[in-house]
């Protein structure tokens, strides 16, 4: 591992200041390390987070729920007004890796980690991610690769959060340091916050440039939701595919859905085909098995599958079906 | 040597209670059934103790005793290989090749010999340094490795797998060794290669090992556990017939613990290391032979080992490199392996492709069963797919032609039951397909064409665990409606008993009451240590915690194997009862005179010496001797009858299935097997949880991805390499009978370490081919293989 310089910053200004291309900030340090150890990160300088004050709360306001980017995911998980009115939030937090990765993982580091594709992982192929000139996955093994949004690279997106949160509508604070070193906060939508391979290939899957941080995320008032993740391995695994389903109710109506799929596509990736097929019908003829049959394929239109992950067009499908039931309250069969 | 004969019976032993369930305390002292039982004349040397058979009921060995190295395990205080820190030690890395193939154009050490803290660099490619992990597939179960590296010669070695070795570093902080690692320049000039069995078979593949074809075909065997008969005849006599290929992958051994060792030179022709293997006389013998020293120069030590599963016999590249790199700094080096290195270069269970052909009568009778497999060991050896086709059924015409096919990739190793559950998954599934197609109960099927061998216990394994799964419900099935189907599936267990001579122990017996049982055995982590107090106790009247058991030490020159094949048990606990038997003859004689009473007066019984007055506790009987030590060595001896049985097992699965998903979940396995006499109850249902999980994991989630267009190994950490984790895991009941075979050794000891991860895979497939109506073919049974089989159908 290469030495790097440590710093502790104890605002954000300084924390922001001392952020460039070449330094790379640490919140849980679960992806961070592992790209060290992995030999494919290798920065000059590390920014622990964990010092500044502020980032690591998390509070009710009159427009939602505030979480810092430092708060973690066990506390996502265990917090029971999240639990109650953001049920599909508290699931993708309770999804993610194991007990001893969500006590120190954080928000801001699930929403920012890097691809979890075993090319990028790599250390010996100098991919498309890093500045090469190939995308492995494209003749390889790409069972676990995208069949939506793909390329030029066709890594699959590993944040459980991100889909939840995107489903629930939430935006996303980001601060930075203007030319006078003075601090300046910007909120967008967090679906705008993700950028495909097409818009950016290298240094990460975000808009966040190097002077930038993601500081915290805004979950406003919510209907119903619901998050399903498949694992092939259900006890600590990445999602094969996951999805995220919202669904404001009105009169026995559908007001609005949202559904996002994880896992599909280099970005969280919105069904707004889907969800167009559900809004607006009365929630019996929502949940009637051909409407959520249309729902599901809608989803998957445009797939383009490589050679070994047909198989997620099916799985996606079920998940699909089964996130819009669960999410208007019906039982479902465990994914 | 002299003997006698001596009439035994042997039988079968029914556990008339079932296993407690989990939570509930288990009954220390338990009824039991005899059946099936036969009396035999048996051969019994001058020497054995007493021979034990069917009717005697041991007090401590059998029972479900917790182990004596429990405490220690849990509480972090057993030191294993990585926690041995002697005083100036430095670590060990090793440069691996980043090629699966190349010419080595430029090898530049001098920067990694000037970084901070480095003390020795060498080079590894020279041209006869051996895969020894290779040498160690190679040899048969249960010995140590038969071919060693030699001392480094002259020309340069081609690297033939990414991640062969090319050079080493010792430096005084492991981060310091991992940059000088970094540091070392290796120029390359790329080969071509075979990555795969497709390309490595077509007729102008690159070759993987200079001058020698990639398929090697393996040799048959002959005889009623080989080839047998006419297959081509016994097809055409056939009245039913199925044919299938059959898919296993490439499985990683992950044991907890990594390969590794530490050395130190106590002087220039002296060597101690601290050794993760399975066999300490086996790294012995390579690091002996390796640095020309006497292999009584040599001593190794494993005090622990975080598992093994086949693949640490030998002292390996990690043990050669490792005091290799002592010998250069002149100073004690550990060499660890990293999980990565773990999964590239130490061993693996290679993949099969087999096709199957069976052919039956209309009542279920087989007139045939072929199997022609291909395989890839990757640089190594050992791609056979086992005895199960040749061995488990009844059947006039046999034949099983293996074949080796060499990729550029690390080299297989012995992985617990080498070749077998490859080969009960193709066999198993491919009867469960003949008995659709014969429209019987697959049970049935496999009863039809029972084997009949002595004191065999498999039929009784069939009823307890067809009666505890509830395979009758299987005649009126109903596989569900909705997404989620359910289905039973059962495959047989199978493994030849292998133990035997040489072993040797010996105890002794001190004036303050210890008694030492030293045995050149290490405990592979099944609980080897508990059973040498066990079988020590039985004789002395103690409880095993009572007794100190010394192994993992070459220093006391007590052979004992490699713990491999299933062979520990059956091999040492014979040897540890003689001794102890002597010793405590000897004990008694020395004793009775100052009693005034005669040996055969004297008995000892719950830490208690009785026949001479009031009861006298064990260490003031021993007191009384004042400072004479008693010790007595015994070898084990010959099986009485060359020929045993095998040891046979059936498991039965029952499964759920989402047709949507792809995902299957195994609800409940049921396991019945026998190892002879059951030596601890606990350690044993330990045994077989573990090979039920390990064989639920290669079933359904394990297999190592290779690159093809690099190469490369995509999946060697655990994050992508996916080995079962606690949610995947039924209940499991795991049910052993005795099969008791006094022809065998006087504790009517078998093994237990391989049968019980056979046929798990095989009875999932089953089950899971229920539950769908479709068959699957192809292992691990992944979602992405469910939905594309439903795909295919539909």
């Amino acid at each position: 591992m290469r030495n790097f310089e440590w710093l502790e910053p104890r605002t954000l200004e300084e924390a922001l200041a001392a952020l460039d291309a070449g330094a790379k900030p640490l919140a849980g340090g679960v992806d961070l390390l592992g790209e060290l150890k992995d030999h494919i990160a290798a920065p000059k300088r590390i920014v622990n987070l964990k010092r500044v004050p502020g980032l690591n709360t998390l509070r009710r306001e009159s427009d939602g729920l505030h979480l810092g980017a430092l708060v973690r995911l066990d506390e996502i998980e265990m917090h029971p007004e999240i639990r109650r009115h953001y049920r599909a939030l508290a699931e993708a937090a309770a999804s993610v890796g194991t007990p001893q990765i969500r006590n120190q993982g954080t928000l801001g580091g699930n929403l920012c980690q890097r691809p979890r594709c075993w090319y990028y992982r790599s250390e010996f192929h100098h991919c498309l991610k890093k500045g090469g000139g190939i995308c492995y996955a494209l003749a390889g093994e790409n069972k676990y690769h995208a069949i939506l949004g793909g390329g030029p690279a066709f890594y699959a997106h590993p944040s459980d959060l991100a889909p939840a949160l995107i489903a629930l509508d939430a935006r996303a604070r980001i601060a930075s340091l203007d030319a006078r070193r003075r601090l300046r906060r910007r909120t967008l939508p967090l679906e705008e916050f993700f950028r495909t391979p097409a818009q950016r290939l290298v240094g990460g899957e975000t808009l966040l440039g190097a002077h930038e941080l993601l500081v915290e995320v805004i979950v406003p008032p919510a209907g119903e939701s619901r998050y399903l993740k498949f694992r092939e391995r259900p006890s600590h695994d990445w999602a094969l595919v996951s999805c995220a389903a919202h669904l404001k109710l009105a009169a026995g109506r559908v007001r609005e859905a949202r559904i996002v799929l994880g896992g599909v596509a280099p970005v969280p990736w919105r069904a707004q085909a889907a969800e167009r097929t559900l809004a607006g019908l009365p929630l019996e003829e929502a949940l009637g098995e051909r409407r959520l049959k249309l729902a599901a394929e809608a989803a998957l239109a445009g797939a383009e599958p490589l050679r070994q992950n047909w198989y997620k067009i099916t799985l996606a499908q079920t998940l699909v079906r089964r996130a819009v039931e669960a999410a208007a309250g019906r039982e479902i069969v465990n994914v | 040597m002299a003997k006698k004969n001596v009439r035994a019976k042997g039988g079968i032993i029914l556990p008339a209670e079932q296993p407690a369930a989990a939570g509930e305390l288990r009954p220390v002292a338990w009824e039991r059934r005899v059946v099936d039982t036969a009396t035999v004349e048996v051969a019994v040397p001058e020497g054995e103790p007493p021979l034990w058979d069917v009717e005697t009921r041991p007090q401590v060995v059998g029972k479900p005793l917790a182990r004596l190295d429990g405490p220690v395990k849990v509480s972090g205080r057993a030191d294993y290989t990585y926690d041995q820190h002697p005083p100036g030690l430095l670590y060990g890395k090793i440069v691996r090749s980043a090629y699966p193939h190349a010419k080595i154009t430029r090898l530049e050490l001098e920067r990694a010999r000037a970084m901070p803290g480095v003390r020795a660099v060498i080079r590894l490619d020279a041209a006869d340094l051996q895969h020894s992990s290779a040498a160690a597939a190679a040899a048969e179960p249960g010995t140590p490795a038969a071919v060693q590296p030699r001392q480094a010669g002259g020309q340069s070695r081609n690297p033939i797998f990414a991640g062969d070795e090319i050079a080493a570093v010792a430096a005084e902080s492991e981060e310091q060794a991992e940059d000088a690692a970094r540091a070392v320049v290796v120029e390359y000039d790329p080969l071509p290669f075979v990555a795969d069995i497709e390309s490595a078979r077509a007729p102008d593949a690159p070759r993987v090992h200079a001058g020698q074809p990639n398929v090697r075909e393996l040799p048959a065997a002959h005889g009623e556990d080989g080839d047998r008969g006419d297959v081509h005849a016994g097809l055409l006599a056939a009245e039913a017939r199925v044919e299938g290929e059959y898919r296993t992958p490439v499985a990683l051994h992950n044991a907890l613990e990594t390969h590794g060792v530490v050395a130190r030179w106590e002087a220039r022709d002296k060597l101690t290391v601290w050794a993760a293997t399975q066999g300490i006389f086996g790294v012995r013998g390579d690091l002996a032979q390796f640095f020309h020293l006497p292999p009584h120069r040599v001593r190794v030590i494993t005090d622990y080992l975080g598992g093994g599963f086949g693949s640490k016999f030998g002292a390996g590249m990690a043990g050669i490199v490792a005091a290799w790199l002592a010998r250069e700094a002149q100073a004690p080096v550990k060499l660890m392996y990293s999980r990565k290195e773990e999964n590239l270069a130490t061993g693996n269970r290679p993949s099969s492709q087999q096709q199957v052909r069976l052919g039956a009568k209309k009542d279920g009778t087989l007139t045939a069963i072929e199997v022609i497999s291909y395989g890839t060991p990757g640089i190594g050896h050992g791609a056979g797919v086992g005895g199960a086709a040749r061995r488990i059924y009844a059947c006039a015409n046999v034949r099983q032609q293996e074949h080796d096919v060499a990729t550029n990739l690390g080299p297989a190793a012995a992985f617990r039951a080498p070749g077998w559950p490859q080969g009960s998954f193709a066999l198993e599934s491919a009867l469960d397909e003949l008995a659709d197609k014969l429209e019987m109960d697959p049970l049935e099927l496999r009863r039809k064409n029972y084997r009949e061998k002595p004191f065999k216990a498999l039929r009784r394994q069939y009823e307890i665990g067809a009666e505890r799964i509830g395979w009758e419900r299987r005649a009126h099935w109903q596989r569900g409606t909705g997404p989620v189907r359910r289905g039973l599936g059962m495959a047989t267990a199978c493994w030849p008993t292998f133990g035997g001579p040489p072993a040797t122990a010996r105890v002794t017996v001190q004036p303050d009451g210890t008694v030492t049982l030293t045995v050149g055995s290490q405990d592979l982590g099944g609980g080897t240590r508990m059973i040498a107090a066990q079988v020590t106790a039985e004789e002395f009247g103690l409880t095993p915690y009572q007794v100190r058991v010394e192994l993992g030490d070459t220093r006391w020159e007590l052979y004992g194997p490699a713990s491999g094949g299933s062979v520990t048990v059956t091999s040492i606990a014979p040897a540890i009862r003689a001794a102890a038997w002597k010793a405590k003859n000897q004990w008694l004689e020395a004793l009775a005179p100052g009693l005034g009473t005669t040996p055969d007066k004297l008995r000892l019984a719950g830490g208690m010496l009785h026949g001479a007055g009031a009861p006298l506790p064990f260490a003031r009987a021993c007191a009384r001797l004042r400072q004479a030590t008693i010790s007595a060595q015994a070898d084990r001896a010959p099986n009485y009858q060359r020929s045993l049985t095998e040891m046979y097992g059936a498991q039965f699965a029952e499964v759920e299935v989402d047709a949507e998903t792809g995902r299957i979940r195994v609800l409940k396995i049921v396991a019945v097997h026998d190892c002879g006499r059951t030596m601890n109850r606990l350690l044993a249902e330990s045994q077989v949880n573990g090979g039920v999980i390990m064989g639920l994991s290669y079933a359904l989630y394990e297999e190592r991805v290779v690159d093809r267009p690099t190469g490369r190994v995509m999946n060697t950490d655990l994050d992508f390499y996916k080995l079962a984790g606690t949610r995947e895991i039924p209940e499991i009941e795991a049910i052993l009978l005795d099969a008791i075979d006094p022809r065998g050794n006087n504790v009517n000891a078998k093994g237990l370490g391989e049968p019980p991860i056979v046929p798990t895979a095989a009875a999932i497939a089953n089950a899971a081919s229920h539950a769908l109506g479709l068959r699957l073919r192809e292992l691990p049974m992944t979602p992405d293989r469910v939905l594309n089989a439903l795909a295919a159908r539909a």
